[in-house]
């Protein structure tokens, strides 16, 4: 079982996982942020601009009524951080479930 | 705040990037806005979405390298959030004509020493200032208090000994004011020039490490 810690901002998973569904945009990709996550202190454009120079999502320009909309997409290196992330995230809430929940779930102890 | 007054804070307060990236930022949040009002999305809506200019401003030139509050981003956002007073722009035109006369011709053209003798003659008219100040108030309170004893003593001279106290005291109280207003100007006149000169170096720096 692996020992990684979790290190990703949830902010970065939530975009990343959104991306793996298929491509998207600023708006769109908020709108889904929001759903589940207080945005008041993060910022979209300077997280999309972060996963971009780590290599993580490529944007690129797609006309939509007459201007110019960045999309976004999850490269292979992404896709591949992605699984990681996955699995520091269910050993992470699996983590936080067994504290919350009074029951401890460990099994190597 | 409107959508042309978030996006012109943005624009901005980001002066100091690339021109490309500037660009990047805009677009990026032009488009948001009309998606968003496409969506049904008010302006004010799409901006509390957003979160605050300034947040966004700090993020994106701490990533680039630079402090996380740049005095230009507090100037832009302060400039939108606040009614502007006729006299807050006066002094905003003095303390720039002083930061420029004193400051910027001989730090950034000439060379230190000149703004340092420029700075010098500052300090030493505020001496002067300060001094014939403390003077007229040292000469007030000794009129005063002559006055005074001279009232006890001779009635005659007493009134005229006042006179000549409220004189110096007057002088004493314009000196006073003369050397506050001029202390403010130093102040921030030398708080103007550093932070530019900090943001010149960063920006070539910036330009050194972008070009290797």
């Amino acid at each position: 079982m692996s020992n990684e810690k979790f290190k990703y901002e949830l902010n970065d998973l939530c975009i990343m996982a959104i991306l793996a569904q298929g491509d998207s945009y600023g708006y769109q990709i908020n709108q889904e942020l929001l759903e589940v996550l207080d945005m008041s202190e993060s910022t979209l454009y300077p997280a999309l601009k972060k996963l971009e120079r780590q290599g993580i999502l490529q944007s690129y320009s797609r006309e939509h009524g007459g201007r110019l909309r960045r999309y976004c997409r999850l490269t292979p290196g992404g896709l591949r951080v992605l699984g990681e992330a996955k699995i520091e995230w269910q050993a992470l809430r699996d983590w936080i479930d067994s504290k919350l929940m009074g029951v401890n779930t460990d099994e190597q102890n | 705040m409107n959508k042309t007054e978030y996006l012109s804070i943005l624009d901005s307060s980001l002066r100091s990037l690339p021109p490309e990236e500037r660009r990047e930022v805009i677009e990026f949040y032009y488009s948001y806005f009309d998606d968003a009002m496409e969506n049904g999305k008010t302006e004010q809506q799409i901006i509390d979405e957003l979160g605050a200019p300034g947040q966004i401003v700090s993020k994106i030139l701490a990533d680039n390298g630079f402090k996380a509050k740049s005095a230009a981003s507090q100037y832009a956002f302060q400039q939108a959030s606040q009614k502007n007073s006729v006299w807050s722009g006066l002094k905003g035109v003095v303390l720039a004509v002083v930061a420029i006369l004193v400051g910027l011709p001989g730090a950034l053209i000439i060379g230190i020493p000149l703004a340092c003798v420029a700075l010098g003659l500052l300090i030493a008219l505020f001496c002067i200032i300060l001094g014939l100040g403390i003077a007229a108030v040292a000469i007030a309170v000794a009129f005063c208090i002559a006055s005074v004893q001279a009232f006890i003593m001779l009635p005659q001279t007493g009134p005229a000994a006042i006179g000549w106290a409220i004189m110096f005291m007057g002088l004493g109280i314009f000196f006073g004011t003369l050397i506050y207003q001029l202390a403010v100007l130093i102040i921030k006149g030398v708080s103007v020039l550093s932070k530019k000169l900090l943001n010149r170096v960063e920006e070539s720096r910036r330009k050194k490490a972008v070009n290797n």
